[in-house]
């Protein structure tokens, strides 16, 4: 293989399309379908979750990267951290490019920030695992809409081609001015709002002997570490048209990484994550045979307890 | 040349592009793009969430022409159906909508309905709807039906 081999693997073609024009250095680069590839350093990104661009650089993958219009409510970009978790976890620079605010149109029109307990949950994934997970903001104009005129892409254009010029060192300038970027974004958001600052009301740190208890724990063996964890967070999810994934299988990464780890692997808590669904009761969650699905897998994977209406997982 | 909803997508965008069109509003199928979205939306429906609403894949201006675009791989009636009631019963909508979010008045424009695919399968087109057959070049069926440039 020569030096300086590109391939980009989308998962929409003019996405493809749209990540090439952001380089000079691409304009060769192979374009190719995510979900037809069994290449293994693609499919190593897409455990949890599948994100919109992987580039390749002479055969590794070297940037997963999630791009969004979404404007920024609720659990809209929550949802997708999954992504940005897997590349992390897979030594790969990950990045996010979206709005950090926005005009919200419709009946509940008004401008929506950014959580900003994302970005703090992302500067926590370079704490433990030493790669950049980096959030980029597509700017908007005067009105809060975003900016569609070309211009958007000009920061992360030269993110993009400083990391390709550097052999995508995650030690350049562009990266720690990013990431000086998410931090004062943070304390600007905090500061406007102190809500932001603790977990919100549905993902509240409580004692963990509070499920000492819970009748749904009677007769469950939990393992030894749960109860000398002093604090929990209690995530409450609504579900009541039955298991879903979207936002939570991404949302409880970002609590558990913003509030829960103090290093790369599950087992690294401090407190423990657990989720609560308390429309879904057993039978529902069993009534899902297919565990590789994806609300199933990740709903497994990571909370130390998984609380259903009448039971536990 | 894998050929998928967004490949078909991207396609149209640059023929019509290439061919004198501003594109100025788009919804793909998967993942985003840098041009609006439209939203056309049910007047019966007040709550959050986009219930019986309608989002059109393109819409592109070329003088006092306003070209409406859905795009599938497989040719599929429910865009037929779909264009015909955004363009007749929910008219007043669509032009609603377009002084939102684009500040446009197409009061007084001509709309020409269209569908963009690769697989037309064995299915006549109306005769009052573009289409773009999407492969390794671009087709275009009823053609006339445009603005000459």
């Amino acid at each position: 293989m020569t030096n300086n081999t590109y391939e980009i693997y989308y998962d929409a073609f003019q996405e493809g399309k749209w990540f090439q024009c952001l380089s000079k250095h691409l304009s060769d680069a192979i374009l190719l379908p995510i979900s037809q590839t069994d290449n293994p350093e693609v499919r190593k990104l897409l455990r949890y979750d599948k994100p919109d661009i992987i580039l390749l650089h002479n055969g590794k993958a070297v940037i997963s990267l999630e791009k969004t219009t979404e404007v920024p409510t609720g659990h809209n970009i929550g949802q997708r951290f999954g992504r940005i978790v897997c590349a992390a976890e897979e030594k790969v620079i990950g990045i996010y490019f979206g709005p950090f605010l926005a005009m919200k149109h419709g009946t509940y029109a008004g401008k929506c920030w950014l959580n900003v307990r994302q970005l703090r949950a992302m500067l926590k994934l370079k704490e433990f695992h030493h790669i950049p997970s980096l959030a980029v903001n597509w700017k908007c104009d005067s009105k809060y809409e975003l900016i569609r005129n070309g211009t958007e892409t000009d920061g992360l254009s030269s993110l993009v081609n400083r990391l390709i010029e550097h052999n995508f060192s995650p030690n350049i300038t562009g990266v720690s001015l990013v990431e000086q970027e998410m931090g004062e974004v943070i304390d600007e958001s905090e500061t406007r709002r102190s809500a932001y600052k603790e977990p919100p009301p549905s993902a509240r740190i409580i004692s963990t002997d509070k499920y000492k208890q819970d009748k749904r724990l009677n007769g469950v063996q939990l393992p030894k570490y749960f109860f000398s964890r002093a604090k929990s967070l209690h995530y409450v999810v609504g579900m009541k048209a039955g298991l879903r994934s979207d936002p939570f299988t991404g949302m409880q990464l970002v609590y558990d990484y913003a509030y829960c780890r103090t290093g790369p692997n599950k087992e690294d808590r401090s407190i423990n994550l657990v989720m609560e669904i308390p429309d879904l009761s057993v039978k529902d969650w069993d009534s899902v045979t297919n565990t590789e699905r994806k609300d199933k897998r990740m709903l497994k994977l990571f909370p130390d307890l998984l609380l259903l209406k009448d039971g536990v997982v | 040349m894998h050929i998928d909803e967004s490949f078909v997508y991207f396609k149209t965008k640059q023929y019509l592009s290439d061919n004198g069109w501003t594109i100025l509003a788009g919804e793909p199928a998967g993942g985003s793009d840098e041009l609006p979205r439209i939203e056309i939306r049910n007047p019966g429906f007040r709550d959050k969430g986009s219930k019986g609403s309608y989002k059109i894949d393109l819409i592109s201006q070329k003088g006092d022409v306003i070209l409406l675009t859905e795009i599938k791989v497989t040719y599929s009636h429910s865009d037929i159906t779909k264009l015909n009631d955004i363009t007749s019963t929910k008219n007043a909508q669509l032009i609603a909508a377009l002084k939102e979010r684009l500040d446009l008045d197409i009061s007084l424009k001509k709309i020409i309905k269209s569908l963009s695919l690769n697989n037309l399968k064995s299915s006549r087109i109306p005769y009052d709807f573009v289409c773009f057959k999407v492969g390794e070049t671009i087709e275009v069926i009823n053609q006339h039906l445009l603005p000459k440039d």
